[in-house]
C-alpha cells in the first residue's frame, strides 16, 4: 500500500465516519416522541380518538379547517398551547374539474404534508408557544398557490 | 380568415420550408460526396472520420455545422443550441427574479401566471436544454479525439435525434406551460390558464421528443465509446472524461423510460383520463414514476462536468489527476446510486417513517461518490507545485467550492426531520442552484473557454471580460443561492409570484445575486463579440484535444512516477 | 460563412432569439385581475344582475314564477347572486344544451361531467337568507340549463343567451381556441383572509368572475 492508496483509504474512512454520525442524527431524530412525518392513513384506523383531530381541505386556492366540533374556519385556525393536535389532510376539487396536489406547510411547527386527491394524510403537532404563526401551500397548485397561505392561532 | 388564405398561407409556408429542407439536402449531398470522394483517397475507413479530422480546424458558428453530419459538427450543434437556450432560459430566470422584488406581485401583479410561466420555461429548459445539451455536445465534439475513434459511421441518426431534440425544446418553449418541469397529472390536466397553461399537451409532446432525440444520441454515444474507440486506448487508460460520459449516458438509459412512460401515459389522460386522475388511481404514481428518473437526472446534469474538470486540471496544475482509479469508482458509484434515493423528494407525501428513513439512508450513500470526487480534485490542486489560474482554472476552483455547499445542503435536505422543514423551500432551490451554478453551468463555461481557439477559429478571448466574467457569476451564483439556502430554512416557500413580507430581505439579497449574474453573461456575450471582431492571431488547437494528440509535445504534462511509459498516456491516465 | 466573421451573426441571433421568446411568453394567455379579457382579447360589453332563489322545491319558489327561464344577451357579465330559502345543501351549475328542442325537459341536458357548478355546496352554507354572488360571461349565444345537482328534478331551469349577427361570428372564434377558462376563485373563500393585512389582496379576484365559452370542450379535455 502506497502513500497515495493510504490517502485515499483515510478519506473514504472519514467520509464514512460522517456519514455514520448523519445516519445515527437521522434515525436518532426521528425516534424522539414528538416527532411526526406524513403518514397515508386513508382507513382513519390509526387516528387518536380524542377531539384534536382537526380535518384539513385543501382545494384551489384554499386551506379549509374543520375541528371536532364541526366548524369550518377558511385560511385560518386556532388550536391551544401544549395540546397535541392531529391534522388529517385531503385535497378536494372544490369548484373545478379535478382536485390536484397541494402541500400544507407550518415552517415554524417543522411539519409539512401533502394534500393528495382520494388519500387522507395524517400528522400531529403540539405547538409549545402561544402566538401567531404562518402556514403556507409549497407544492404548485395553479394560478393563486402563492395566495393559499394563512395563519393559525395559539393561545393559552 | 376565408379558407383560401389559410391555404394561400399554408402553401408558401411548405414551400419555403421545402425550399430549405431541399437547399440543407444539397448541401449535404454534395458535401459528403465530396468527402467520400477524398476519405477513399485518403485511406480513411468512412467519410465522417475524414470530415471530422479535417474540419477539426471548422469553427463555431460555421453553418456547416448544421449540414454535416460528423461528430464533430454534431457537438458543436448541441453546444449552440445549449448556448441560445442558456440565454434564453437565463432571461426568463432574471425577470422572475425581479418580478419577486416586494412581497406583493409587482411586475406581473394582474397576471401572476406570467411568472409561473417563466419559472417552467427557465426550469425545463435550463436542465434539458442547457445541462444535458451542453454535456451531449461536449461530448460529441471531444470524444472522437480523447477515444482516437476509428469510425464515425452513425452521423446521420445523431442528426436526426438532434433535430427531434432541438424541436422538442422549441415544442416546449412554444407550450408556455406553468406545469412546472415535473408535470404533476390533476394540474398538469388543467388546460387553462388557472390550471397549468392552456398547451400542456405540446409541452408533453416536447418533453416526450427531446427524450426521443437525446436517448438516440445516448446509445450512439454508449456505442462509440464501447466499440469504436481505437486499440491504443484501452477502456483502462480511457480518459476520465469519456468515463464520465459513459457513466451518465448508462443512467440516462436506465432511468429515462420511467418518465417517457409516465409521460406517454399523462398524455393519453388529456383525452381520457384513467392513469392518474381516475377512480382508484393516484396523482401520486405519476410523481414516483417522474422522481425515478428525477433524481438520476440532476447527476447526469453534474457527471459530465466533472470529466471535465478532470480534463481541465493537469492543463493548469501540471499535474496527472491524483488517482485515475478513485475517480472511475467515483463516477461509476453515482450510477446505482442515484437509482436509489428518489423517494427523499416525496417523503412527506404519506410514504410514511420507513419509507422516508430508507430513502434518507440511501441518500447519505451518494456522499460516498462525491466526496471521492471532490477529494481527488483537492489531492491534484494540493500537489502541484504552481496553479495557473486562468479563467477556466477560476471556474473549476469555483465549481467545486460551491459544489461542496451544495453538496452538504442536498444531504442536509434528505434528512427526513430536515426535509420536513425544508422541502419545497428555497432551501432546494439554493442547494440546486449551487450545484448547478458552480458545476453545470460553471464547468460548460470553463469547456467553452478551453475551446474558444478552436470555436473561434484562431482567436484569444478577451482574458479581462472572461475573468469578469467569471467573477461576477461566481459572485452573483454565491449571493444568490446564499439568500434563497438562509431563507429557505426559515420556510420561504418556492415557486410562489408572492411571499410574506418577513421573506423579503432574503429574496432582495437573491434578486441582487441575479442581476450580478445576468451582468456576469453580459460579459460573456461582450468576449464573443469582441473576440470575432478580431482577425485570427492563434493556433485553432484547442488545450482539450492536444492533451491526447500523439503528435504534439506533451509538454504540460510532467513525466509520470514510476517506469517512463512508451507513448503519452492520456492525461489521467496511469 | 468561413471568413469567421459569422460568429457575430451568431451573437445578434442570441440577442434576437432571447427578445422574440421573452416577447413570446410574456403574451402568454393569462386571465387576469377578474378575467374580463379572454385570451383573444375580447372586452365584455357590461354587467347585469341577476337575484335567483335556491330553494329544494324550484328555482325562486317564493318568488314569483318557478323555475324561471333567464334571457341575456351574449358578451355580458352576469353577476349571479343566490340567495338561499331553505336550510338544505344547493349547488348552481350551469351547462349548454346541444341540441335545444322546445317542449323536451330541461333535465335531459343536465351533465354534472360537462357542466360547471358555479357555486358549490360549501360555498352555500345552509343558513337562510345567506347569499352568494358569483359572476359568468357567455361568449356563446344558445340555450343553457342552470340546475341544482342536489335537487334536479325540482330546481332546473333555462338560460337563454341572445347574440348579434356581430358577437355571434366572435363567440364562433373562441369556440375554436382550445383554452377553456375555468377559473373560479371561491370567493367565500379568501374572504377570509381580508382580516389579515400583510396578505395580498386582489379585490377583483375575490369577486369571482370567471367565465367558459364552450363546456362541451371540457368534458373532451378533462
Amino acid at each position: 500500500m502506497n502513500k497515495k492508496m493510504k490517502l485515499e483509504a483515510m478519506w473514504l474512512v472519514a467520509v464514512l465516519l460522517v456519514l455514520g454520525m448523519g445516519a445515527g442524527l437521522e434515525l436518532y431524530s426521528t425516534s424522539l416522541p414528538n416527532f411526526s412525518v406524513a403518514e397515508k392513513d386513508t382507513s382513519h384506523t390509526n387516528l387518536p380518538t380524542n377531539s384534536n383531530v382537526i380535518q384539513v381541505t385543501g382545494e384551489q386556492w384554499a386551506w379549509l379547517f374543520t375541528n371536532s366540533t364541526g366548524q369550518t374556519t377558511t385560511d385560518t385556525f386556532t388550536v391551544t398551547v401544549n395540546t397535541t393536535y392531529t391534522l388529517v389532510v385531503q385535497s378536494d376539487k372544490g369548484s373545478h374539474q379535478f382536485a390536484v396536489i397541494h402541500d400544507l406547510y407550518f415552517p415554524q411547527f417543522d411539519i409539512q404534508i401533502y394534500a393528495v386527491p382520494g388519500q387522507n394524510n395524517s400528522i400531529s403537532f403540539t405547538p409549545i408557544h402561544t402566538g401567531t404563526f404562518v402556514f403556507e401551500c409549497v407544492e404548485y397548485c395553479g394560478y393563486d398557490h402563492y395566495l393559499m397561505r394563512g395563519y393559525v392561532k395559539v393561545v393559552a | 380568415m376565408g379558407t383560401t388564405v389559410l391555404l394561400v398561407e399554408i402553401v408558401v409556408i411548405m414551400s419555403v420550408v421545402f425550399a430549405i429542407l431541399f437547399f440543407m439536402y444539397y448541401k449535404y449531398l454534395t458535401g459528403k460526396t465530396e468527402a467520400d470522394y477524398e476519405a477513399t483517397h485518403d485511406d480513411y475507413y468512412d467519410y465522417g472520420s475524414y470530415l471530422r479530422d479535417n474540419q477539426r480546424k471548422g469553427g463555431f458558428f460555421s453553418t456547416n455545422n448544421f449540414i454535416l453530419n460528423d461528430s464533430r459538427s454534431i457537438g458543436m450543434r448541441y453546444l449552440m443550441t445549449a448556448i441560445v437556450f442558456f440565454f434564453i432560459a437565463g432571461s426568463f430566470g432574471l425577470l422572475m427574479r425581479v418580478s419577486l422584488i416586494e412581497p406583493n406581485p409587482t411586475l406581473f401583479a394582474n397576471n401572476t401566471v406570467l411568472y409561473d410561466v417563466l419559472t417552467t420555461e427557465h426550469s425545463i429548459l435550463m436542465i434539458y436544454v442547457w445541462a444535458v445539451g451542453g454535456a451531449l455536445g461536449m461530448a460529441y465534439y471531444l470524444l472522437p479525439s480523447f477515444l482516437k475513434l476509428k469510425s464515425d459511421k452513425y452521423g446521420s441518426i445523431s442528426s436526426t435525434a438532434y433535430w427531434i431534440y432541438v424541436l422538442g425544446a422549441i415544442f416546449i418553449l412554444l407550450s408556455r406551460t406553468s406545469t412546472r418541469w415535473y408535470f404533476y397529472p390533476p394540474l398538469a390536466l388543467q388546460l387553462n390558464p388557472y390550471g397549468a397553461g392552456a398547451y400542456n399537451w405540446l409541452a408533453v409532446i416536447g418533453m416526450e421528443m427531446v427524450f426521443i432525440g437525446v436517448t438516440i444520441a445516448s446509445i450512439i454515444t454508449v456505442r462509440t465509446i464501447v466499440m469504436d474507440r481505437s486499440e491504443k486506448v484501452p477502456l483502462t487508460k480511457m480518459p476520465l472524461f469519456a468515463w464520465s460520459i459513459l457513466f451518465t449516458l448508462l443512467m440516462f438509459l436506465a432511468s429515462a423510460p420511467f418518465f417517457m412512460s409516465a409521460l406517454a401515459m399523462l398524455f393519453y389522460d388529456f383525452f381520457n383520463p384513467i392513469f392518474f386522475t381516475g377512480v382508484g388511481s393516484s396523482p401520486l404514481t405519476f410523481a414516483e414514476l417522474f422522481w425515478i428518473w428525477g433524481h438520476p437526472i440532476v447527476y447526469i446534469a453534474i457527471i459530465p462536468e466533472f470529466g471535465l474538470i478532470y480534463e481541465i486540471l493537469p492543463k493548469f496544475t501540471g499535474k496527472k489527476v491524483f488517482s485515475y482509479n478513485s475517480g472511475v469508482v467515483g463516477l461509476a458509484l453515482l450510477l446505482p446510486l442515484s437509482e436509489l434515493v428518489w423517494g427523499h423528494h416525496l417523503i412527506n407525501s404519506g410514504f410514511g417513517l420507513h419509507w422516508a428513513i430508507f430513502f434518507a439512508m440511501t441518500s447519505f450513500l451518494v456522499v460516498i461518490p462525491s466526496a471521492i470526487t471532490i477529494f481527488n480534485y483537492i489531492g491534484t490542486m494540493w500537489s502541484s507545485n504552481k496553479i495557473r489560474l486562468t479563467t477556466p482554472m477560476l471556474f473549476v476552483i469555483n465549481g467545486i467550492f460551491d459544489f461542496i455547499i451544495g453538496g452538504i445542503t442536498g444531504v442536509m435536505a434528505a434528512m427526513t426531520p430536515v426535509n420536513e422543514q425544508v422541502h419545497g423551500t428555497y432551501f432546494v432551490t439554493g442547494h440546486f442552484h449551487f450545484v448547478f451554478m458552480g458545476i453545470t453551468t460553471g464547468i460548460l463555461f470553463a469547456g467553452i473557454y478551453m475551446l474558444w481557439p478552436t470555436i473561434t477559429r484562431g482567436r484569444r478571448y478577451n482574458q479581462r471580460l472572461a475573468t469578469w466574467h467569471w467573477a461576477l457569476t461566481a459572485i452573483g451564483s454565491f449571493v444568490m443561492s446564499m439568500g434563497w439556502t438562509v431563507g429557505g430554512f426559515l420556510g420561504m416557500p418556492r415557486y410562489v409570484a408572492g411571499y410574506f413580507a418577513r421573506y423579503q430581505v432574503y429574496q432582495d439579497v437573491a434578486i441582487a445575486g441575479g442581476v450580478i449574474i445576468a451582468i456576469g453573461q453580459l460579459a460573456f456575450l461582450a468576449n464573443m463579440f469582441l473576440s470575432l471582431s478580431q482577425n485570427p492571431s492563434v493556433s485553432t488547437n484547442n488545450a482539450f484535444e492536444d492533451a491526447y494528440d500523439n503528435e504534439l509535445p506533451f509538454d504540460d504534462q510532467e513525466e509520470p512516477e514510476g517506469e517512463p511509459i512508451k507513448t503519452p498516456a492520456p492525461a489521467g491516465g496511469r | 460563412m468561413n471568413n469567421g466573421k459569422s460568429g457575430v451573426v451568431y451573437g445578434v441571433v442570441i440577442v434576437v432569439l432571447v427578445a422574440a421568446s421573452l416577447a413570446f411568453v410574456l403574451s402568454a394567455p393569462t386571465s387576469s385581475g377578474g378575467g374580463l379579457t379572454d385570451p383573444s382579447g375580447i372586452k365584455i360589453k357590461g354587467t347585469i344582475d341577476q337575484t335567483i332563489y335556491a330553494d329544494a322545491s324550484g328555482w325562486n319558489y317564493s318568488h314569483g314564477p318557478i323555475n324561471p327561464t333567464l334571457y341575456f344577451p351574449v358578451d355580458y357579465k352576469i353577476v349571479f347572486t343566490v340567495i338561499e330559502e331553505d336550510n338544505l345543501p344547493h349547488t348552481f351549475t350551469i351547462n349548454k344544451d346541444k341540441a335545444y328542442t322546445p317542449g323536451t325537459p330541461a333535465t335531459s341536458f343536465e351533465n354534472s361531467n360537462t357542466g360547471l357548478t358555479l357555486i358549490t355546496t360549501s360555498e352555500l352554507t345552509q343558513v337562510p337568507g345567506h347569499s352568494v354572488t358569483k359572476s359568468y360571461v357567455f361568449f356563446a349565444s344558445g340555450n343553457y340549463t342552470y340546475w341544482c345537482e342536489i335537487h334536479p328534478t325540482t330546481m332546473d331551469a333555462r338560460i337563454q343567451i341572445n347574440g348579434t349577427a356581430e358577437s355571434t361570428t366572435v363567440a364562433s372564434g373562441i369556440v375554436s381556441q382550445p383554452i377553456i377558462c375555468c377559473g373560479s376563485n371561491g370567493g367565500g373563500h379568501h374572504n377570509g383572509n381580508s382580516v389579515l393585512s400583510s396578505f395580498a389582496q386582489i379585490s377583483s379576484i375575490a369577486a369571482g368572475v370567471m367565465k367558459i365559452d364552450h363546456p362541451a370542450n371540457l368534458a373532451k379535455f378533462y
